[in-house]
C-alpha cells in the first residue's frame, strides 16, 4: 500500500511533480472573468444592433402586416448576426457553468439570468444613442464592413415611410432618404391591405409595404407610423407641382 | 493525526510536502474502490489513482480550503475515470442529460432506513453494472462512499435537486431488474 505513496513523495522529491503557483489559477480566474464579460458586452451589442437595423429599416413594424410581413421579417433578418450572438451567449453559459454558484442550480435559472443581463443590456443599449452615433461616424467616415451594416436605403425590405397625399384621385407617397432626398411614389391601392379603423387621409404619416415598379408602389399593405420610431424624418410639405 | 483533509491542505500548500502522504494513506483505498467500480482492469484503476494524487498535488494552490477536500478529490478521479471509458469505448456519449435543465423538488437526503440501506447496498453490488453511468455514478458515491448530495454535486458538476432525482430513479430502475 506505501508503494504508491512512496512513488508519489519520490515523484515530488525529484521534482517531477510540482505545485503550479497560485497566480496561475487567479491569473485563470480573471481570464474567465474578462471572457464572460467581453463576450456579454459583444452579445449584448450585437443583439441591439439588430434590432437597430430593424427599427432604423422598418422590418421590424413588417409583422402588422400579416403572413406576409412576417415572411418578410423572416427572410430580412439579419441572420448572421444573429448567429454570432447566439454562439456569444452559448459561450457565456459555458463559462457561467465552471462557477459553483451555476452548475448546482439546474442549466435553467443560470440560463434565464444570462438572458436576462443580456436583454437588460440591450434594452440600455438600444435606448441609448449609441447606434446612431456609429451609424452616423461609421457613414460619414466609410468604415469598412461597419459602414454597410448601419447604411440600410430606405425601401431595402419593400417597406416605405412617408406622409401621404392625394392628388385627385390617386394617392402618393413622399419621403425622406437617410441622404435628405426626397421622392414620391404613387401608390397602387387597389389590392392593398388597409388597417381596420385605419382612414386614408392627406398628410398621414404611414408605412407602406409593397412592391416598387417606376416610381409606382404596388401596395400590399399601409398603416401609421408608430410613435418613438428611428426612421428618416419625412419631409414637413411637398410642392404637389 | 487529527488534523482534518482540510488542515493538512493548508500545511501541503505551505510547503509541507510530506503531508501528501496523510492524504494518500485516508484517499487512497476509496479511491481504487471507486475506480473498480467503472473499470474491471486493476492496472488501469491504480493508474489513474496515482494520477488523480498526482493532478491533486499540482492543482493543490488552487484548492480553497473553506470547502471540503474529498469532493475535490473525488472530482479529479471522476474526470480521469470519465476520459479512461472514453478512450476505451468507441462509443463516445454526449455528456448533456435534460434532466439538469429544469428545478426539481429536493427529495430527502437519507430518507431511508438503515436496513433498506444496507439491503440495498447488497442488491446493488450484484446488478450496478446493469445501470447506465449517469445513474450509477451518483448511486455509488452516497451508498459506497457516503457522500451528502451537495458533494455529489459538485464531483459530478450537476445540479443538486438532480443528484436526488438520479438516485430516486436509479432505485427505481433497480427495483425493476431485482424483480
Amino acid at each position: 500500500m506505501d508503494e504508491l505513496k512512496n512513488k508519489i513523495i519520490d515523484r515530488i522529491k525529484a521534482g517531477e511533480v510540482y505545485m503550479k503557483p497560485r497566480w496561475k489559477f487567479v491569473l485563470e480566474g480573471v481570464l474567465l472573468g474578462v471572457g464572460i464579460v467581453f463576450a456579454g458586452l459583444a452579445s449584448t451589442y450585437l443583439l441591439s444592433l439588430v434590432l437597430f437595423t430593424m427599427q432604423s429599416t422598418g422590418l421590424i413594424y413588417a409583422g402588422t402586416f400579416g403572413w406576409q410581413g412576417f415572411w418578410l421579417l423572416f427572410i430580412h433578418l439579419p441572420w448572421l448576426l444573429v448567429f454570432l450572438a447566439v454562439v456569444l451567449l452559448i459561450l457565456i453559459e459555458f463559462m457561467v457553468q465552471r462557477f459553483t454558484f451555476a452548475y448546482k442550480r439546474p442549466l435553467l435559472f443560470s440560463i434565464l439570468g444570462v438572458v436576462l443581463m443580456v436583454g437588460a443590456g440591450t434594452t440600455l443599449v438600444l435606448w441609448s444613442p449609441t447606434h446612431d452615433l456609429i451609424r452616423d461616424k461609421s457613414v460619414e467616415k466609410k468604415w469598412p464592413v461597419m459602414h454597410h451594416v448601419y447604411e440600410r436605403g430606405e425601401g431595402e425590405h419593400n417597406l416605405y415611410f412617408g406622409i401621404l397625399r392625394q392628388n385627385d384621385d390617386v394617392w402618393l407617397l413622399d419621403m425622406r432618404d437617410r441622404r435628405d432626398q426626397i421622392k414620391t411614389y404613387i401608390l397602387d391601392t387597389e389590392e392593398a391591405l388597409v388597417k381596420p379603423r385605419f382612414i386614408l387621409e392627406s398628410g398621414l404619416r404611414v408605412m407602406v409595404f409593397g412592391e416598387p415598379e417606376d416610381g409606382y408602389i404596388e401596395v400590399k399593405g399601409i398603416g401609421p407610423i408608430p410613435r418613438n420610431n428611428r426612421l428618416p424624418s419625412p419631409p414637413d410639405t411637398i410642392d404637389p407641382h | 493525526m487529527d488534523l482534518s483533509d482540510e488542515e493538512i491542505v493548508v500545511l501541503i500548500q505551505n510547503g509541507e510536502t510530506e503531508m501528501v502522504g496523510v492524504l494518500i494513506d485516508r484517499y487512497e483505498e476509496k479511491l481504487k474502490r471507486y475506480g473498480r467500480r467503472f473499470l474491471s482492469d486493476s492496472d488501469d484503476v491504480e493508474d489513474i489513482v496515482q494520477e488523480a494524487f498526482v493532478r491533486a498535488y499540482t492543482n493543490m494552490k488552487s484548492f480553497d480550503a473553506n470547502r471540503k477536500f474529498s469532493p475535490w478529490l473525488y472530482r479529479i478521479t471522476h474526470n480521469l475515470l470519465v476520459n479512461k471509458i472514453r478512450s476505451k469505448s468507441r462509443y463516445i456519449p454526449f455528456n448533456f442529460d435534460t434532466d439538469t435543465i429544469w428545478p426539481y423538488l429536493q427529495s430527502d437526503n437519507s430518507a431511508d432506513s438503515e436496513a433498506i440501506q444496507s439491503e440495498l447496498q447488497n442488491q446493488m453490488s450484484v446488478h450496478l453494472n446493469e445501470l447506465d453511468t449517469k445513474y450509477k455514478e451518483p448511486l455509488i458515491l452516497f451508498y459506497y462512499e457516503s457522500m451528502s448530495y451537495e458533494e455529489i454535486s459538485e464531483i459530478l458538476r450537476i445540479p443538486v435537486t438532480t443528484v436526488g432525482v438520479r438516485i430516486k430513479r436509479a432505485k427505481d430502475k433497480l427495483k425493476k431488474i431485482i424483480s
